[in-house]
């Protein structure tokens, strides 16, 4: 059989998925929304996990901090897979773009002694404070509540991983191609007494079961350690003549404005939800306290380092950290 | 390397490919370097089956298609695939059985 | 200094970025590797033959649903449904996203966790990949088919459906099953028995049926997604190997797994077979050839010779598997039409076409054993009737398939086996379930039973009527094909071709 097809518009029956309706009102969806809300299923899960019999396989308390609705958090940028995946093969693309021009012009080899010390001993360890970073935000993407909150921490974890590996690259490049630099950026993350403030912070937060605090101790660190390393020093690195190194950290601060959106948002709702907001707030406010004095801390050693390039470093540690606290407390978070 | 040993019933690999201009010239190239493949099709899907095993070169690519041809887009044609990646580099992709 | 080759690069951004863990016991960090009895010695033995690496990924990712996405956008803004070959088509894509795309969600989440618990980064960036290609498999299932939700019934509650309904138990157990199991068991049920041994069996055939009947969105997801399918195909087969590998004392432990998931994993796709026979109004292949080529000849052909270097054997069960595969697609869809008045496809005789079809694919069973149900189901439908079930089935505890399939070898005998536990009773629908269950019973004796739940006063209600409300089907959803409101709309649509 075929059929000849009617020169008119088909009036649609529905608008959109009933649950959309039911949520939003008789209009249609927008594909982030139809991408997220209401995917992950909240009852009649058939068996306990082995490997965790106190839970149900999606269960709200994998973390002490709760949404009443999970869908009162919507990721501002609206990323769903698509939009991701093309705003991060731009951002590849162009850290790509800026490898290559630094490798075409020799310009990484040019760094003068201090910076290029920097770079090989204390920015890229980095890349293993990355790949702990994604570890730890992984632990959202199985076990938050609710996909909107788990698909940001998806693609923030598979971010984490990306920087990892953009870091790393930074490496090959800086010595024409080869990896043994990588090698030695290792030790220094294993064994340099700067370095060991954030690992063995890292590491703690890795055994952190709860996604949501292990994900606000990472940001303490975050907080910090973004706008020292990848604005601050890029400041220092214009004004010195080291603009490889801002071409390079111009990628990492773009990541960083993106990445704050949707936790800033996170933050915002847990603090306002109707029936956990003080508990939440109670909550966060005891986690951040802990977590972000021990990360100034930890930043503030790992700076050290960078004395020679800015004999200034340790007091913008310090305004960081403070303005951090602002932060958090204009979203509502008191540290004690 | 190809080799054509006594197992060879029991070793084919097979490639499925979307139906389109690209694919074309895949199996163009492929049918250069493995001129045993046998090519049939489904609504959409071009298979390529191979009674041994299945090499795609980067250099048959490119000149079949007068392009840079970078390996890892064949993943952009590929539906499925039958068989063992023995091989993924920058020249080659080779699917085959491992030999024990 | 020698520039890197792609293996090495790739370690070098991969598995080059753990380190051990000094301030903190490793076993802490990764504490679910150990408890299933698996024995890994080196990792760095583990292979990834695709060798991605996160800027390659975007770049390809962001590609292909671009390809995908204008498909979709052009296909809606020239009401492309309704060139489809036929409305009744749909109803295979209503169980595809009601069945099938809950399930990609959940791999979605559970690749999640061998991505944050495998104790390796190789291992651990591969389960990380696919992690967000599943995400993204469920995302353009839900886009393509939203486009359809606009003009058909019977996809707008689908979430709820599928936590619901006694159908979607089905494959939602199934699932729930391999994210309960420990990480090793997961990826032995997921990367390997379901998605190397037996998704193309689902994806393939049922893509290029799409094609065939004029649903090239559905067609463009499907084999967009396969693309991403071939990588995880890879990491099961690299798994199983490495596993194998490994220890010696990993060989029993895998065969086990082998054999439950490839039992598991196949009697899921009964529902496929039945999509396939009787859903598709243009027919590509059928389910048996489909099964001869994709399993017999791929998967036990090749596949388990190769294994058995390993000391691995072909899965238990699998002659049950092969000899009934002339007769499973009529016994599901049979069972569907007879209780679709409580579901939210639509489900009719086939037209004579394809009842011829389906006697010359299907010689040695179907004019013998089924075709006359449906010559008594056509001539009840004349009667200005209608054939459905009268009560609710009795659900094997294991696959949650309603009891139908016969006994092995004789196809005019429901097969049915029990297992007593703690002094009760459990029903099987086959020696593959049973033999499930009596491994595990613990496990299987929790099952959300969506029969036992209706009984228990858990689903709405104890009438039918409060039931489907309960599973959120709306009327135009559910019974007969012929007369239903998909049927006269895409009437009214198309009339101007009548005249």
């Amino acid at each position: 059989m075929s059929y000849e097809v009617k020169q008119q518009v088909v009036a649609p029956i529905r608008n959109a998925f009933t649950y959309l309706i039911e949520r939003n009102g008789d209009r249609p969806a927008t594909r982030y929304e139809e991408a997220t809300i209401d995917l992950q299923p909240t009852e009649n899960f058939h068996y306990r996990p082995l490997w965790d019999p106190a839970h149900e396989i999606y269960d709200v308390d994998y973390s002490a901090l709760k949404l009443s609705d999970p869908y009162s958090f919507l990721d501002p940028r609206q990323y769903y897979y698509f939009p991701y995946v093309v705003n991060r093969a731009g951002l590849l693309e162009s850290f790509g773009a800026s490898l290559s021009y630094l490798e075409s012009r020799g310009l990484l080899a040019a760094l003068d002694s201090s910076w290029s010390e920097v770079m090989s001993h204390e920015i890229l360890p980095l890349r293993h404070y990355e790949a702990g970073a994604q570890l730890i935000t992984q632990l959202g993407s199985r076990f938050a509540y609710g996909t909107s909150i788990e698909q940001a921490a998806s693609f923030s974890a598979f971010d984490r991983m990306g920087l990892a590996q953009m870091i790393s690259r930074v490496g090959i490049s800086l010595e024409s191609g080869s990896s043994e630099i990588l090698g030695e950026a290792k030790h220094a993350w294993i064994s340099s007494p700067n370095l060991q403030g954030l690992r063995r912070m890292v590491e703690e937060l890795l055994i952190e079961g709860d996604w949501a605090i292990a994900l606000m101790g990472l940001d303490q660190i975050d907080r910090i350690i973004y706008p020292l390393v990848w604005m601050h020093l890029d400041d220092v690195a214009v004004k010195s003549g080291a603009g490889a190194f801002s071409l390079i950290a111009q990628h990492f601060a773009t990541w960083y404005k993106d990445q704050r959106k949707w936790l800033d948002a996170l933050i915002r709702a847990w603090v306002a939800d109707p029936v956990y907001g003080l508990a939440n707030t109670a909550i966060l406010s005891e986690a951040v306290t802990t977590s972000s004095r021990r990360a100034e801390r930890a930043v503030a050693e790992f700076a050290e380092a960078f004395r020679p390039l800015d004999a200034n470093c340790p007091a913008t540690v310090a305004e960081l950290a403070s303005a951090a606290r602002s932060a958090l407390s204009a979203l509502g978070i008191e540290g004690k | 390397m190809t080799s054509l040993s006594s197992e060879a019933s029991r070793a084919k690999v097979r490639v499925d490919l979307q139906d389109n201009d690209e694919t074309a010239i895949l199996v163009a190239a492929i049918r250069k370097d493995n001129p045993e493949v046998v090519v049939t099709h489904l609504p959409g899907i071009v298979k390529v089956t191979s009674p041994t095993e299945l090499v795609i070169r980067r250099e048959s690519v490119e000149a079949a298609s007068g392009k840079t041809w970078d390996p890892n887009e064949f993943q952009l044609q590929l539906v499925t695939y039958y068989g063992h990646f023995s091989t993924w580099d920058e020249d080659e992709i080779l699917i085959s059985w491992p030999k024990h | 200094m020698a520039k890197l080759s792609m293996k090495e690069r790739y370690a070098a951004l991969t598995r080059d970025l753990d380190w051990d863990f000094d301030y903190v016991d490793s076993k802490e960090v990764f504490p679910y590797t150990t408890f299933e009895g698996i024995k890994i010695h080196d990792w760095s033995k583990w292979e990834d033959p695709f060798r991605l690496t996160v800027d390659s990924y975007f770049k390809y990712q962001a590609e292909k649903d671009r390809r995908l996405y204008a498909v979709l956008d052009s296909f809606a803004q020239s009401q492309g449904h309704l060139s489809l070959h036929e409305a009744r088509y749909l109803n295979a894509m209503k169980l595809f996203l009601q069945g099938v795309t809950p399930l990609e969600y959940a791999a979605h989440r559970h690749f999640a966790f061998l991505a944050r618990f495998l104790d390796s980064g190789g291992p651990r960036f591969a389960a990380l990949c696919q992690s967000i290609d599943e995400l993204r498999h469920a995302q353009t299932e839900i886009h393509t088919l939203s486009n359809y939700n606009k003009y058909y019934s019977g996809f707008h509650s689908w979430p709820k459906m599928h936590d619901r309904v006694w159908y979607l138990s089905v494959p939602k157990s199934f699932f729930d099953d391999a994210i309960s199991s420990g990480p090793f068991e997961f990826l032995t049920a997921i990367s390997f028995s379901f998605e190397y041994l037996l998704t193309n069996l689902l994806f393939v055939p049922f893509m290029s049926g799409a094609s065939f009947n004029g649903d090239l969105p559905t067609m463009t997801f499907g084999f967009s997604a396969q693309s991403d399918e071939s990588r995880h195909m890879t990491l099961g087969l690299e798994s199983i190997r490495f596993l194998l590998e490994q220890d010696p004392d990993n060989v029993p432990i895998v065969q086990g797994w082998i054999d439950k998931w490839f039992w598991r994993s196949y009697r899921v796709t009964a529902l496929v077979a039945g999509m396939m026979d009787y859903m598709l109004p243009r027919k590509v292949m059928s389910w048996k050839e489909a099964f001869e080529l994709y399993f017999e000849e791929q998967m036990m052909g090749s596949l388990f010779k190769d294994l058995a270097y390993y000391g691995i054997r072909p899965p238990a069960h699998v002659g049950d598997a092969i000899a009934e595969k002339e007769h499973l697609s009529h016994q599901v869809y049979w069972t569907l039409y007879s209780f679709s008045f409580a579901a939210a496809f639509t489900t009719t005789v086939p037209d004579p076409a394809e009842l011829e079809w389906l006697s010359q694919t299907y010689p040695e069973s179907f004019d013998k054993l089924y075709r006359p149900r449906w010559e008594r189901a056509a001539e009840i439908t004349e009667g200005g009737g209608r054939f459905f079930f009268q009560g609710l089935p009795q659900l094997c505890q294991v696959c949650q398939i309603p009891m139908l399939f016969t006994e092995p070898g004789d196809p005019t005998t429901i097969c049915q086996r029990h297992s007593n536990f703690n002094g009760e009773n459990f029903d099987f629908c086959s020696d593959g379930c049973k033999s499930i269950f009596d491994k595990e019973p613990e496990k299987y004796i929790q099952a959300w039973l969506p029969v036992h739940q209706i009984f228990q006063g858990n689903c709405g209600g104890p009438s039918v009527p409060e039931v489907l409300d309960w599973y959120g089907i709306q009327e135009g959803d559910n019974a007969e094909y012929l007369g239903s409101k998909d049927n006269l709309n895409w009437l009214s649509w198309h009339d101007d071709s009548a005249k």
